[in-house]
C-alpha cells in the first residue's frame, strides 16, 4: 500500500515533466484533394471526385473528357462507348460499351497491391484467392506512355467473367477499370477495353487550361487560391457587404480602388486569356427583376432582349443554391463575354459579374464561382 | 514499516479526507466558472490535470460589481487526486482491519481507486483528434485541433516529404527565436495570436499588411481575437503568427502563417525550396481511410437530420487489411486501439469529419462503477443480513 502511494506521487512528478521538442518524420507525398480545401478549417470542398463534370459533350478526345476533379489524368473513350450517369459509390465514371457496363475508379496509393485487389475481385466471383506466383501469369503488364497498365480476365464458375485493368499513371493513385460480362463476350470486348485502359494517362497538369481554371502560376497564387476556397467557411456570417470586405481574392486578382456608388467590390484578373474584371454590385429590393437586368446586360453585349427567363441562357455555375440565376453571355463577334449571377440576401439583390475577353473569362470561371459561392453563402444569399 | 507508520497515520486521517473533498469541490466550482472565460480544454489542463493552479479572485465576483485583481494558488486536480488516492490507500494500510464484514466497503473503495487511476490514465495517455475526408479522397493522419505545429517541409524527395515540426509550446513566447539542426533557417516569432481572424485585402489596414514582407501575408492579414470559452459554442481556436525566417544574419522575410491558410507557402533557402505552414497538429497513421460515400439523411419534408453515415474503405498495407466499413452515429469503427466516431460533416455534405479517440483507459470507468456498485450491494446486503438476524434472535 505504501509503495502504491509513493508510485502515485512519482506519477505526478513524471506528468509534470513533459517537454515539447522539435521532431521530424517522413511522410508519403500528399495527393491533393481535387479542387478542394476541406482542410484544417473544414472549408468547403468544391469539385471533389463525385462532383467532377465533363466539359465536353461526349467521348473522343482528351480535351473533351477531362473531369475538373481529376484534371491531372485524362482518358479517351473508344468508339461506341458512352458516358452514363451512375450513383454507384467509389466510381469516378461509368461507361456503356455496347450494352456492357464499365466502371472507372481511383484510389490513392497502391490500395493494398495488385494481389489484394485481384483476390477481392475473385471473391466477388466466388473464387478462392490465389498467391503471387499464380497472379503474375494472369496479368498482361505493359508500359504505355507514362502509365503502368496491367489487365486481366477472371472467369467465374457461372459463365460470368470480369475484365479488369489496374493503371498507375503516376498521379499518386491507382486507377481501376472493371467490367462484368458474359465470358463469351470477353474476346469482342477486350480490344476496346485494353485501348481504354492504355489511354488513361497523366495530362499536362492543371495549368494547361483544359477544363481547369488556368491553374495557379506560382505557389503564392496557389496559397491564395486555397485561401479563396477557405473563405467559403471563414467569412463572417451576416451581410454580403461584410463578407465582401473579409473576402480574400486570389493572388492574380487586383483590388480596384472603389469609386463608390453601388459597386461594392471590383477586381481585375490578369491571366493568359486577356484578363477579366469581376464586380459585385447591389440594389435594394428585387433590383428591377431578373429578366430586366439580364436584358440590360444582353444589350451591353449587343444582343437582342429575351422575352422570358427561359430564353436567357441560364447556366449552372456550380454554386449550388447560393445563386438564384446565372447567365453566360457573349457578343456576336465572340470578343466580349459576361458571366453574371444574381443573388438575393437581406432585402437586397446582388449582381456578381465576370466580364472580359472570352478566354479571359473562361480562365476565371472557377475562381468566380468560388467567389460568388463564398460571399453569397456567408451573406445568407439564396 | 513501523518507521513510516506515524506518517501513514497522518496521511490516513479522516480529517484530511474531508479537507480534500472540500478542496475538490472548490476546485470544481472554480473550474466551472473559469469555463466562462477560457476554453474547456484549457481549463481541464490548467485546473484539473495540473499540480497547482493560480485562480483569479475575479472569477468569483462579476467585474461590474467590483474589480478584484490578483490570483491565489490552489492545489490542482492532479495533486488532489493523488492525495485522495494516497489517503485512501493509507487508510486501508493502517486503519481498516480486513474482515469479511468489510468486503463491501473494500470493494467500494477499490472501485473509487480504480476511478482515480482511470482519470490519470485518460489524462496522461488519451489522444483525441479529427480525421477530415472529402468524398472520394483519403486521409492517413489525425488532426488535433486543440494544438498546432509549425511545419517546415522538404519536398525535394520524389516519394517522401521530410517534415520538421515545431510544437506550439515553442512558438507562444513573444520574440522567441527557434533554431534546430533539422531546420534550414532560424525562426523568430514576431507575433503570436492564440486565436485569430483572417482579414482580406479590403479589410486589413496598411499597417496590418505591412507586418509580413513575404508570402500570402502581403495581401491578407490576421488579427487577434479572444480565445473561445467553454460557454460560447466555439470549440476551436485558430492561431496565427508572424514569423521571421533568418539564414545567418540575413532575413528571408516575415511570413504570416495560420491554419486559416490551408496550403503551405514556399520559402527559397539557398536555391532549395521548403514549404512552411502553421497547421493543426497532425499524427500520421500507417493506414489510409478513403471516404466512398457520405450520407446525411433527413426526415422527409424537413431539414431535421435523421442519420449521418460514412461508407469508408480502410486500407492498411502493414497488416494486409483492405475492407469497407460503414461508420454511423453510435456505430463507430474500432481499429488499432482507436475509435472513429461520426462527428461532423463538411459543407454541402461533401465530406465527413470523424472524431478519432485513443484512450487506453476507456474501460476503467465502467469497471470501477461496476465494482463500486457491487461493493455497495455487498455492504448493504451484509448490514441488512445482520439487522435481520438481530431481530430474529
Amino acid at each position: 500500500m505504501e509503495g502504491l502511494a509513493v508510485l502515485a506521487v512519482a506519477c505526478v512528478l513524471a506528468a509534470a515533466c513533459e517537454r515539447e521538442e522539435v521532431r521530424s518524420y517522413r511522410v508519403a507525398k500528399e495527393v491533393p484533394v481535387p479542387g478542394g480545401a476541406m482542410g484544417a478549417t473544414g472549408a468547403a470542398s468544391s469539385g471533389v471526385v463525385s462532383g467532377g463534370s465533363a466539359d465536353g459533350t461526349g467521348g473522343g478526345s482528351m480535351a473533351e473528357r477531362r473531369p475538373e476533379a481529376e484534371a491531372e489524368v485524362a482518358w479517351v473513350l473508344p468508339a461506341g462507348w458512352k458516358d452514363v450517369p451512375s450513383e454507384q459509390p467509389m466510381r469516378l465514371a461509368t461507361f456503356d460499351a455496347d450494352g456492357i457496363e464499365v466502371a472507372l475508379s481511383a484510389f490513392p496509393g497502391s490500395v493494398g497491391g495488385d494481389l489484394a485487389n485481384v483476390n477481392r475481385w475473385r471473391g466477388q466471383l466466388g473464387l478462392a484467392p490465389i498467391g503471387q506466383a499464380q497472379l503474375e501469369p494472369t496479368l498482361a503488364r505493359r508500359r504505355v506512355g507514362g502509365s503502368d497498365v496491367a489487365t486481366l480476365v477472371i472467369e467465374g464458375s457461372d459463365g460470368q467473367a470480369m475484365l479488369a485493368a489496374i493503371v498507375v499513371p503516376g498521379d499518386g493513385k491507382t486507377w481501376f477499370v472493371k467490367s462484368m460480362l458474359d465470358a463469351a463476350k470477353v474476346g469482342a470486348m477486350r480490344p476496346g477495353f485494353d485501348a481504354f485502359a492504355d489511354s488513361i494517362q497523366r495530362g499536362a497538369g492543371s495549368g494547361s487550361g483544359m477544363g481547369g481554371t488556368g491553374g495557379p502560376a506560382s505557389a503564392e497564387a496557389a496559397s491564395s487560391n486555397r485561401a479563396l476556397d477557405t473563405a467559403a467557411s471563414t467569412l463572417p456570417a451576416g451581410s454580403i457587404d461584410a463578407a465582401l470586405r473579409a473576402f480574400v481574392p486570389p493572388a492574380h486578382w487586383t483590388v480596384e480602388s472603389q469609386s463608390g456608388g453601388i459597386v461594392a467590390a471590383a477586381y481585375s484578373a490578369s491571366n493568359g486569356g486577356g484578363g477579366a474584371r469581376i464586380t459585385a454590385t447591389s440594389l435594394s429590393g428585387d433590383g428591377g427583376g431578373d429578366l430586366a437586368n439580364i436584358n440590360r446586360w444582353r444589350g451591353q453585349l449587343g444582343l437582342s432582349p429575351a422575352a422570358t427567363l427561359g430564353e436567357v441562357g441560364a447556366i449552372d455555375l456550380g454554386i449550388g443554391d447560393a445563386g438564384t440565376i446565372t447567365v453566360d453571355l457573349a457578343n456576336a463577334e465572340g470578343s466580349d463575354r459576361m458571366i453574371a449571377s444574381i443573388v438575393r440576401a437581406g432585402g437586397e439583390t446582388w449582381f456578381f459579374k465576370l466580364r472580359g475577353a472570352v478566354a479571359g473569362v473562361e480562365a476565371e470561371r472557377g475562381e468566380f464561382a468560388t467567389f460568388v459561392r463564398a460571399v453569397a453563402r456567408a451573406g445568407g444569399g439564396r | 514499516l513501523n518507521a513510516i507508520r506515524p506518517a501513514l497515520r497522518s496521511l490516513a486521517s479522516l480529517r484530511l479526507t474531508v479537507v480534500l473533498f472540500v478542496l475538490s469541490m472548490v476546485l470544481i466550482l472554480a473550474g466551472t466558472l473559469a469555463q466562462t472565460q477560457q476554453g474547456i480544454w484549457l481549463v481541464v489542463d490548467e485546473y484539473f490535470r495540473s499540480i497547482l493552479v493560480l485562480i483569479p479572485f475575479q472569477l468569483f465576483v462579476p467585474e461590474k460589481i467590483v474589480r478584484l485583481p490578483g490570483v491565489f494558488p490552489f492545489p490542482g486536480g492532479l495533486t488532489l487526486g493523488v492525495l485522495l488516492f494516497a489517503n485512501l490507500l493509507a487508510a486501508h494500510a493502517v486503519r481498516f482491519k480486513p474482515s469479511w464484514k468489510r468486503t463491501g466497503m473494500i470493494l467500494t473503495h477499490a472501485g473509487v481507486l480504480l476511478l482515480l487511476v482511470g482519470e490519470f490514465v485518460t489524462g496522461a495517455f488519451a489522444k483525441e483528434g479529427n480525421m477530415t475526408i472529402a468524398e472520394g479522397a483519403s486521409s492517413n493522419y489525425i488532426e488535433d485541433r486543440r494544438t498546432c505545429e509549425l511545419v517546415v517541409v522538404d519536398q525535394s524527395d520524389p516519394t517522401d516529404d521530410l517534415v520538421v515540426s515545431v510544437p506550439r509550446g515553442m512558438l507562444e513566447d513573444p520574440d522567441t527565436t527557434i533554431s534546430h539542426g533539422l531546420l534550414p533557417f532560424t525562426v523568430r516569432v514576431a507575433e503570436w495570436m492564440p486565436n485569430s481572424r483572417l482579414l482580406g485585402p479590403m479589410q486589413a489596414s496598411q499597417a496590418q499588411i505591412a507586418k509580413a514582407t513575404a508570402g500570402i501575408g502581403r495581401q491578407v492579414a490576421a488579427s487577434p481575437v479572444a480565445v473561445s470559452t467553454g460557454v460560447d459554442g466555439a470549440d476551436v481556436d485558430i492561431p496565427a503568427a508572424y514569423i521571421e525566417l533568418m539564414r545567418g544574419d540575413a532575413s528571408l522575410g516575415t511570413y504570416l502563417v495560420t491554419p486559416w491558410l490551408t496550403m503551405a507557402q514556399e520559402v527559397d533557402v539557398g536555391g532549395k525550396r521548403y514549404a512552411i505552414a502553421l497547421r493543426f497538429e497532425r499524427n500520421y497513421r500507417p493506414y489510409t481511410i478513403s471516404l466512398i460515400d457520405f450520407r446525411h439523411d433527413r426526415f422527409v419534408g424537413t431539414q431535421v437530420a435523421r442519420n449521418f453515415s460514412s461508407q469508408v474503405r480502410l486500407v492498411d498495407p502493414t497488416r494486409g487489411v483492405d475492407r469497407e466499413v460503414l461508420i454511423s452515429m453510435n456505430n463507430p469503427l474500432r481499429y488499432e486501439g482507436e475509435t472513429f466516431y461520426q462527428a461532423s460533416f463538411a459543407p454541402d455534405d461533401s465530406g465527413t469529419v470523424l472524431q478519432v479517440v485513443r484512450n487506453p483507459g476507456w474501460l476503467l470507468p465502467y469497471i470501477s462503477c461496476t465494482v463500486v456498485t457491487l461493493g455497495m450491494l455487498v455492504h448493504f446486503g451484509v448490514r441488512m443480513w445482520e439487522s435481520t438476524r438481530r431481530r430474529l434472535a
